[in-house]
C-alpha cells in the first residue's frame, strides 16, 4: 500500500507527536507480573490439543457459573400473590417474559429520573444521575475516599470540575456520551439475547428477579424488580484482570430540587482551564 | 512445535506488541479500561496461542477493538470521569507556543476530528497503526475491496477537511488555529 500521500503522513505524525509514553504507562514491572500471571495458566491450548476442557481457573469458574445459571434456569414460579394497580403477572416466570417486561419498563418507565450508585473494584466510587425528560446527566467521583471530580452534561455542553487541581472547564461531550445513556444500554444488551432468568431474590426488602448473562468476557447479572422490571442492581465481573463492577438504581421524579443536580456551581478559587 | 517453544513464541509476541496494543487501546478508552483491555487481548492470545499469525499485530488489534466494544456495552452506565481528566485540558499558562510543526498538528486534529467515527477509525489504522488493506480488512471484518473503497473515500473528505488536494497543499498558519494539542485522541468506537 502506498503512504506516501501527505494527509495519511500528516495524521501519523500528529499522532505520534502526542501519543502517550507507554512505557510510563505501564513499566517493565508490571508488564513482566501480567505476562506471568497469563503464562501461569498450564492449561492446554484448546485449538490445539483439548477442545474440550477448560483453560484457566477463572474461564472455568466463569464457565460453571453460567452452566449453573442454564442448569436452574427455566421458569420460576411466582410466589406473589398480586400487584398494586392490579397489573397482571405470570404465575410462572419465565426469561423471555422477564426481559421483555424489563424492556418495556425501560422504554416506558413513567419515572424521569434514575440515580445510579457505582462501587469499583479498584475502589472508586461514583455517583450517577441521568434526566429522561432532558438528556441531562450529573456525575460525581470519589477515589480514595475524597471527593474527585464532578460533571455534567445539559445540551451539548459537559461542564467538568476537577477536585485535585482545583479547576473546572467545559468540552463537547464526545466519547464520554457514548456511557450515558444506561437504561438505554442496558435496553440494548437484553435485546441482543444472551440473558437466563436465574432465580429470585429480596434485595433490601424488594422481591427481585435475577438475570444472568455474558458480555464479551464479562459476566453481568442484573436484578429487577418483580413488580415494576426496573433494574435494582448489577454487577459486571470480568473473568480476566479487569476491574469488576456493582451498581444500584434508584427510579424516581424530577422534581425542582432534584433539577438542581444538574447546575454546577463552581467552587469558589477554582480556576478556569481552557474549555475545549 | 513443543509447549516451550510455543510459550516462548508468546511472550516474544508479548513483549514485542504490548506497546503498540496499548497505545492503540489509550487511543480510545482512559488508561485504567485500556489497560484492562490489553490484559483481556493478551489472555485471548495466550488462550489461542497456537493460533496466533506470524505477523500478529493487526489480530491483537482486532481482539483488542472487540473487548473495548464488549466494556463499553458493560460498563455503559459507568461514567468514568477518568475518561476526561485522562486528556484534560491544558493549563491557559501552560500553553506551548504553536510552533510551526505544531501549528500543522492542529489542523490535522482540526480536521479529523470533522470526520465520522468509521473514518477516523479507518485512517488511524493506516496511518498511525501502519497496517495494510489487508490486516485493516481482519480488523474491522470487511472485505479487503470495501476497505479499500472506504479508505479511498475517507481520504478524500479527509483532504477536503484539511483543505488540500492531492496535487497542492495549502500553508496553515499557527494564527488560523488554536487548538490545544492532544485533542486527536480519543476516537469514538461505534457500535460492534
Amino acid at each position: 500500500m502506498t503512504r506516501t500521500t501527505s494527509e495519511l503522513d500528516r495524521l501519523a505524525a500528529t499522532h505520534f507527536r502526542f501519543a502517550p509514553d507507554t512505557r510510563a504507562l505501564v513499566g517493565d514491572n508490571e508488564r513482566e507480573v501480567l505476562l506471568a500471571r497469563i503464562t501461569a495458566d498450564q492449561a492446554r491450548d484448546p485449538s490445539r490439543r483439548a477442545p474440550r476442557r477448560g483453560l484457566v481457573a477463572v474461564a472455568v469458574i466463569g464457565a460453571c457459573a453460567i452452566a449453573a445459571a442454564v442448569v436452574v434456569a427455566g421458569p420460576i414460579e411466582h410466589r406473589g400473590s398480586s400487584t398494586p394497580g392490579g397489573a397482571t403477572h405470570p404465575r410462572i416466570w419465565t426469561t423471555a417474559y422477564v426481559v421483555r417486561a424489563t424492556m418495556a419498563a425501560l422504554a416506558n418507565t413513567s419515572h424521569d429520573l434514575v440515580r445510579i450508585q457505582m462501587a469499583l473494584s479498584n475502589g472508586e466510587t461514583s455517583t450517577f444521575w441521568f434526566d429522561f425528560a432532558n438528556g441531562d446527566s450529573r456525575t460525581d467521583v470519589v477515589r480514595a475516599g475524597e471527593l474527585n471530580g464532578l460533571s455534567t452534561i445539559v445540551g451539548h455542553v459537559e461542564t467538568v470540575v476537577y477536585y485535585p487541581k482545583k479547576e473546572w472547564w467545559t468540552t463537547p461531550p464526545g466519547i464520554s456520551a457514548l456511557f450515558i445513556d444506561t437504561p438505554k444500554i442496558i435496553e440494548e444488551n437484553l435485546a441482543n439475547g444472551g440473558f437466563t432468568l436465574v432465580g429470585e431474590q429480596m434485595l433490601a426488602g424488594e422481591e427481585t428477579l435475577k438475570l444472568m448473562g455474558k458480555i464479551g468476557d464479562t459476566t453481568e447479572v442484573l436484578w429487577v424488580d418483580a413488580t415494576t422490571y426496573l433494574p435494582v442492581q448489577q454487577t459486571d465481573v470480568p473473568s480476566g484482570a479487569g476491574t469488576s463492577t456493582q451498581a444500584s438504581f434508584s427510579w424516581s421524579t424530577l422534581t425542582p430540587t432534584s433539577a438542581k443536580l444538574f447546575k454546577l456551581t463552581i467552587p469558589s478559587g477554582f480556576r478556569h482551564v481552557s474549555d475545549r | 512445535v513443543s509447549d516451550e517453544e510455543v510459550r516462548s513464541h508468546f511472550e516474544r509476541v508479548f513483549r514485542e506488541h504490548y506497546d503498540a496494543v496499548l497505545a492503540y487501546a489509550v487511543a480510545r478508552a482512559d488508561v485504567e479500561l485500556a489497560k484492562d483491555a490489553v490484559a483481556a487481548t493478551f489472555v485471548v492470545a495466550w488462550r489461542r496461542r497456537s493460533e496466533i499469525p506470524a505477523e500478529p499485530r493487526a489480530w491483537l488489534i482486532g481482539v483488542t477493538r472487540r473487548t473495548l466494544a464488549d466494556q463499553r456495552r458493560t460498563r455503559a452506565r459507568y461514567v468514568s470521569l477518568t475518561l476526561k481528566l485522562a486528556a484534560q485540558p491544558v493549563a491557559f499558562e501552560d500553553e506551548p507556543d504553536l510552533s510551526e510543526p505544531l501549528a500543522d498538528s492542529n489542523v490535522v486534529i482540526l480536521a479529523f476530528r470533522r470526520l465520522r467515527p468509521a473514518d477516523q477509525e479507518l485512517l488511524w489504522l493506516v496511518a498511525c497503526e501502519g497496517l495494510t488493506n489487508a490486516e485493516v480488512a481482519g480488523v474491522l471484518h470487511f472485505p479487503r475491496p470495501v476497505i479499500a473503497a472506504r479508505l479511498h473515500r475517507a481520504r478524500r473528505r479527509f483532504r477536503a477537511a484539511l483543505g488540500t488536494d492531492d496535487d497542492a497543499e495549502e500553508d496553515h498558519p499557527a494564527s488560523q488555529v488554536n487548538l490545544q494539542p492532544g485533542l486527536l485522541l480519543p476516537i469514538a468506537l461505534e457500535d460492534q
